[in-house]
């Protein structure tokens, strides 16, 4: 079959009503916590991720990936009608897109952030499309000390790229690889760290630690600062951006879509940093750059595009490498292995239905926000009335249940607990918890072909420096000398 | 809310770090080995154990080399308080009570004490919201959650 072939029944796929309706829903339900403060993505899949179990691995998946690209478009709502960034990647479009709603020109921001977010979208799915099977038929060739490299540099390259202190990144990465040896030992069958505890025989629930780190500590912080908040409410007919705005935001919206296509694949906080270098390449190509800051569009369109054209081309090192370069596809992996579907090279092969269903939600789910999140604008704004007292019961709910059916026992509700406490702690004093939750998923893994490599080459180490394995790393290193330029490059003409 | 001097907390948690990684260590310590070559299941959660020891040991001789106490860093909202201690309840009581009086109360109290509601729309609030996760979870998923003695 050929590609196109494979696009179509991914579309066949796609666009039965079950798939359909849960792609919806996680586009709809990603928007929300895009819209409100303090809910990001990761925080929106990881509490809906038990709600999946009960699902086929497709609809699963589509719904996960509809969360994470959603949040991207619901977090420019309120940076541009609060000056309040729904989620890390929309900080950027405080700047002029806040401005511009001072002026009276809300509507255009929006409109041309959601189109913006739609074409950006849509070419990243398009490079997914194109990029992973080539990348897969590789991948299949290489052995477990190739992955071990490439496994270790995704950490090595989370830890460069980390916003806080390194040494604390690198405790947590240690101490997310500790944790993930808790349970049997799967090349030798020995238990580990159970303490004769059979319901600690498959390891600490991911489900419940990512739950706990991630959403139930989000939501211990949002309440020390739980405040209802009031948005400028734009018109419908507000929305229609002129004739010089389109015109203006057209290369923007070009140049975001490559900006953020190529810092996808890169590990780490990559929708975050394009937002950062796309923005400061238009202020660059600008003609009239004194503008940016006081309402320019660019300074929205460009932005708004990078970080929405992340989305699919993160899903590149996920599908055909089976690795996790962010948090988001980590938990997307996460849901995956819990169906019994391992991604990675074989996934075309042997799940072709989960690879081309997904890409093709994706192109859907892109035209199902633009519809969603143009119209309903104020529905969304409207979220943020709702007191924060009032969500916290039904999220938690949802939580408790979420967790206790995915292995039927209340251990793992305490699991949640425990771990969202020590979230909580961890991150009131600067711990991040995204190594923590990446070197947790790729623990046992990295255990397990890192042995494995060993065993193959008779004990030599030199097998972790072989051929393909020194190519990955240059690669790896020339991207991630990149990365620095350009965030180095956007702080001084920012300022910053 | 409590405010703690950014230094004893780093401190504390840098401690806990530690005292993790010494337990994977001395845990592990007793599961076969390997060698170097050819590692065995204690020899990955060993070398683990150690590194997490030395990073939170650098992290604690940093923070008492610091001459600042350090921004405070204010903890234990009445909220965070209330919600944590809800959940406690809730773990305790998941399988002995049943799945939706243990959530029932658990919203309940939610409503009352963080959306501080008054008594009659906490109840109702928590009554429907236990309508809506039967709906939801039993009759559209088919989740079975445990029912408790009643």
């Amino acid at each position: 079959m050929s590609a196109f072939e494979y696009l179509l029944s991914g579309f066949a796929v796609a666009l039965s009503w079950k798939p359909l309706m849960y792609c919806f829903i996680g586009c709809f339900w990603g928007t929300v916590v895009g819209v409100l403060p303090g809910l990001g993505p990761l925080a929106g899949m990881t509490l809906l991720l038990p709600l999946t179990f009960g699902l086929d691995p497709t609809s699963g998946i589509i719904m996960l990936a509809g969360i994470f690209y959603g949040a991207m478009y619901g977090g420019s709502t309120t940076s541009i009608l609060l000056r309040i960034p729904g989620e890390a990647a929309s900080v950027v479009t405080c700047i002029d897109g806040y401005e511009m709603a001072r002026q009276g020109r809300a509507g255009p921001a929006l409109m041309i952030a959601a189109l913006g977010s739609f074409i950006g979208g849509t070419v990243s799915v398009l490079a997914l499309m194109l990029a992973a099977p080539p990348l897969a038929r590789v991948m299949v060739a290489i052995g477990p000390s190739v992955e071990v490299v490439l496994m270790l540099l995704a950490l090595g390259v989370i830890t460069f790229v980390s916003g806080g202190s390194r040494l604390k990144t690198v405790a947590m990465i240690a101490l997310g690889l500790v944790l993930g040896t808790v349970g049997f030992d799967k090349l030798t069958g020995v238990p580990r760290f159970t303490f004769g505890n059979l319901s600690l025989a498959d390891g600490l629930s991911f489900t419940a630690l990512a739950i706990g780190l991630f959403g139930l500590s989000e939501i211990f912080i949002n309440l020390e600062n739980s405040e209802t908040i009031r948005a400028i409410q734009p018109r419908l007919k507000d929305l229609v951006p002129r004739w010089t705005d389109l015109r203006e935001s057209a290369p923007a919206i070009g140049r975001g879509s490559v900006v953020g296509c190529l810092f996808g694949i890169i590990p780490g906080v990559s929708h975050v940093v394009s937002t950062f270098v796309s923005y400061a390449l238009e202020k660059r190509l600008s003609k009239h750059p004194e503008q940016f800051g006081k309402g320019a569009i660019a300074g929205v369109a460009g932005p708004e595009t990078a970080n929405n054209a992340t989305t699919g081309t993160a899903m590149i090192p996920l599908l055909a490498l089976g690795i996790p370069s962010i948090p988001a596809t980590a938990i997307l992996l996460s849901a995956l292995t819990i169906h019994g579907v391992q991604p990675g090279p074989l996934l075309l092969t042997d799940n072709p239905q989960v690879f081309w269903g997904l890409v093709a939600s994706m192109y859907i789910g892109n035209l199902v926000l633009l519809i969603l999140n143009l119209p309903f604008v104020g529905l969304f704004v409207n979220l943020l009335r709702i007191p924060y007292g009032w969500l916290v019961p039904a999220i938690l709910v949802i939580s408790i249940i979420g967790v206790y059916s995915v292995n039927f026992n209340d251990m793992d509700i305490w699991i949640m607990m425990l771990s969202g406490g020590a979230g909580y702690l961890l991150r009131k004093f600067g711990y991040e918890m995204a190594p923590l939750l990446l070197a947790l998923v790729l623990g046992d893994r990295l255990e397990e072909n890192f042995r494995l490599a060993l065993t193959l080459s008779g004990g030599s180490y030199a097998t972790f420096a072989d051929r393909a394995a020194l190519i990955v790393i240059v690669t790896v290193l020339a991207l991630l000398l990149m990365v620095q330029g350009a965030t180095r490059k956007f702080k001084v003409e920012s300022g910053k | 809310m409590r405010p703690v001097s950014a230094r004893v907390g780093e401190l504390l948690i840098a401690t806990a770090l530690f005292a993790a990684g010494l337990l994977f260590v001395w845990q592990s310590a007793r599961l076969p080995f390997g060698d170097v070559g050819l590692p065995g299941p204690g020899f990955f959660p060993f070398v683990l154990g150690i590194l997490l020891g030395l990073f939170a040991l650098v992290i604690v001789v940093r923070t008492m080399r610091q001459r600042d106490a350090g921004e405070a860093v204010s903890l234990g909202h009445r909220d965070i308080v209330v919600v944590f201690a809800a959940l406690v309840g809730a773990g305790f009581a998941f399988e002995r009570l049943g799945a939706y009086a243990t959530l029932g109360l658990f919203t309940a109290a939610l409503l009352l004490l963080v959306a501080r509601t008054s008594v009659w729309r906490g109840i109702l609030g928590a009554s429907l919201g236990m309508v809506a996760v039967w709906a939801f979870f039993k009759v559209l998923l088919g989740v079975q959650l445990p029912a408790g003695p009643f």
